[in-house]
């Protein structure tokens, strides 16, 4: 602030110097195109208004000094000073116009870059750090009511073994659940296949499904599982393809439990084709709407209010490092499929 | 199940978080039951049994804010209690404005947890008491004949039997009479307690 006050005090001094020099210097002589000078130095630092200050004091000294020149008189108007005055003022006042133009602009651009840095930070740094906290807190939170609850029942004369038991499981199944989360972040970026093995998809299918019964028949799913043949070997990690499996069964189901929907029916189909493997999962839930099934599988995209949005970024990323692929399509009257493409297992004894 | 064990319903969509505080309140002694959405709560036809609610504050379909303002136009008084996350604070803000008893913040403590239930569940005790009261009392006035509920309003102005029978035009004997039985129609021994019961009441209307 305090050198601000300098730069003006600077320039009102060289405005006095200018204007010395432009009222007993020789009318032929424009030493008031000078005056632009200052008012560039304005634009510099100053706002619209500071720029429009000096440049029309600028004006008003040039007309002034002319006014002041000795020998001046109204009846006997020299022309050759009169048309530098006015070359003056015109150089004054398109520097003036040119400066705010600049300013304007700048500050245009300023804010407009502002705004990309702000809704940058906002929306993948804020909302990934909310929704991470979200998914963390609500098992843990699980965990803990779970553990005080397998307490109390086990303080209780007699101990209720069996409530408690029950109570432990399901704080075993949460703590699983803020593992995922976190195992699951580490490995968007890059699903590290450590554990290659060539195992059966049937098995993992049924598994998969066995950890969504109680699910399957509080919310009366009707299920189907068709394979084209009893073992379809994958040489795959299990662990990363269970996790595909599970993520987009719980996603169906999900898509299911709207109360308007009353047909619930999940459909899980794995075939062998030629080459590759084909699991298809198919719901009849509230399905996605053209705009989103573009970015289904893009990361932190979800059209849930809970939720980080990596599920399916993670799956697709999995099923790209298997040599695969996975696609999003409607399903018929609503409801959505999910197709995963796996190569076969190379084994050749299958 | 007597018709007085207090009941604590659990709105949340999470299955394993509704699980795990159904687990938690029943090991606490609490009779509870759990809704995968406020849908599910709002079809279910409630026990005449003090109660509080446990809501999820982000919830799918419909906004747990709004189903809030809903219960106060409908003036349903049950308590309703919040469960937050971090990052619910504005949220949060608007639910205490709209009456809600308080808040389990997750993850909380299993003693957060006893302390806000037990003051939903009391608060919806002395809400019960109050209403039957008051049920009580609007019946006791509803059995009171014209010509009671005038004489009375003049007692609960605390005019005396000459004063009254003067303004109607009545013998004070026959005031004497309709009061008496006034006065056992609204169960009350002395005028201080009938004052006290019409405290907030218009008998004339």
């Amino acid at each position: 602030m305090k050198k601000r006050r300098y730069v003006w005090l600077l320039l009102c001094v060289i405005a006095s110097a200018i204007f010395v020099l432009d009222t007993i210097a020789n009318v032929d002589i424009s030493v008031s195109v000078l005056y632009v000078t200052l008012v560039m130095v304005v634009q510099r630092t100053g706002t619209v208004r500071e720029i429009l200050i000096a440049g029309s004091a600028c004006f008003l000294l040039t007309i002034a000094s002319y006014g002041l020149m000795p020998g001046f008189s109204l009846e006997k108007l020299d022309q050759a000073g009169l048309i530098n005055v006015f070359i003056s003022l015109f150089a004054i006042a398109s520097v003036t116009y040119l400066s705010i133009k600049v300013v304007t602009s700048e500050t245009t651009v300023r804010k407009a870059r502002d705004q990309v840095a702000r809704t940058m930070l906002g929306v993948s740094m804020n909302e990934l750090a909310t929704s991470v906290v979200h998914e963390i807190n609500q098992p843990l939170g699980a965990i803990g009511a779970n553990v005080a609850a397998a307490k109390r029942w086990l303080d209780t004369t007699p101990a209720e073994i069996i409530e408690a038991r029950a109570a432990m499981d399901a704080a075993v199944r949460d703590a699983r659940r803020a593992e995922d989360v976190i195992s699951g972040l580490r490995r968007l970026a890059s699903p590290s296949l450590s554990n290659r093995e060539t195992f059966n998809l049937t098995e993992l299918i049924r598994e998969s499904v066995d950890i969504f019964r109680p699910e399957i028949n509080e919310y009366r799913i009707n299920l189907g599982m068709h394979f084209s043949q009893e073992r379809i070997s994958i040489d795959g990690d299990r662990t990363l393809l269970q996790q595909i499996i599970t993520n987009v069964l719980s996603n169906a189901i999900e898509a299911m439990l709207d109360d308007k929907i009353n047909d619930r029916t999940l459909i899980v189909t794995a075939n062998l084709v030629a080459e590759s493997v084909s699991i298809v999962i198919r719901d009849t839930g509230t399905g996605i709407s053209q705009e989103h099934v573009d970015h289904i599988f893009d990361p932190f995209y979800t059209t849930k209010p809970k939720g980080l949005g990596i599920g399916l970024a993670i799956s697709h990323s999995i099923a790209v490092a298997h040599g695969g692929s996975m696609r999003a399509l409607p399903n018929t009257p609503h409801g959505t499929v999910i197709s995963i493409m796996l190569p076969k297992s190379a084994d050749k004894k299958y | 199940m007597t018709e007085t064990d207090p009941i604590v319903y659990v709105v949340d969509d999470d299955f394993s978080f509704r699980e795990a505080l159904d687990r938690l309140l029943r090991s606490i002694g609490y009779t509870t039951l759990c809704f995968a959405s406020i849908d599910e709560f709002v079809r279910h036809t409630r026990a005449d049994a003090p109660s509080c609610l446990l809501l999820d504050i982000r919830m799918p379909g419909q906004s747990s804010l709004d189903f809030q303002v809903e219960l106060n136009k409908k003036k349903d008084g049950i308590p309703v209690i919040f469960i937050t996350g971090h990052g619910d604070v504005p949220m949060s803000v608007r639910a205490i404005k709209n009456g809600a008893v308080g808040f389990l913040l997750k993850p909380f403590r299993e003693q957060e947890l006893l302390d806000v239930v037990r003051e939903g569940i009391n608060r919806d005790r002395s809400r019960r008491e109050t209403e039957e009261n008051m049920a009580d009392l609007l019946a006791c006035i509803k059995s009171l004949s014209q010509r009671e509920r005038q004489i009375l309003s003049f007692v609960n102005e605390g005019r005396s039997n000459k004063e009254i029978a003067h303004e109607i035009g009545l013998q004070e004997i026959t005031i004497k009479v309709h009061r008496a039985k006034a006065m056992k129609k609204m169960k009350s021994k002395s005028v201080a307690d009938l004052v006290r019961k019409l405290q907030n009441i218009d008998l004339l209307s």
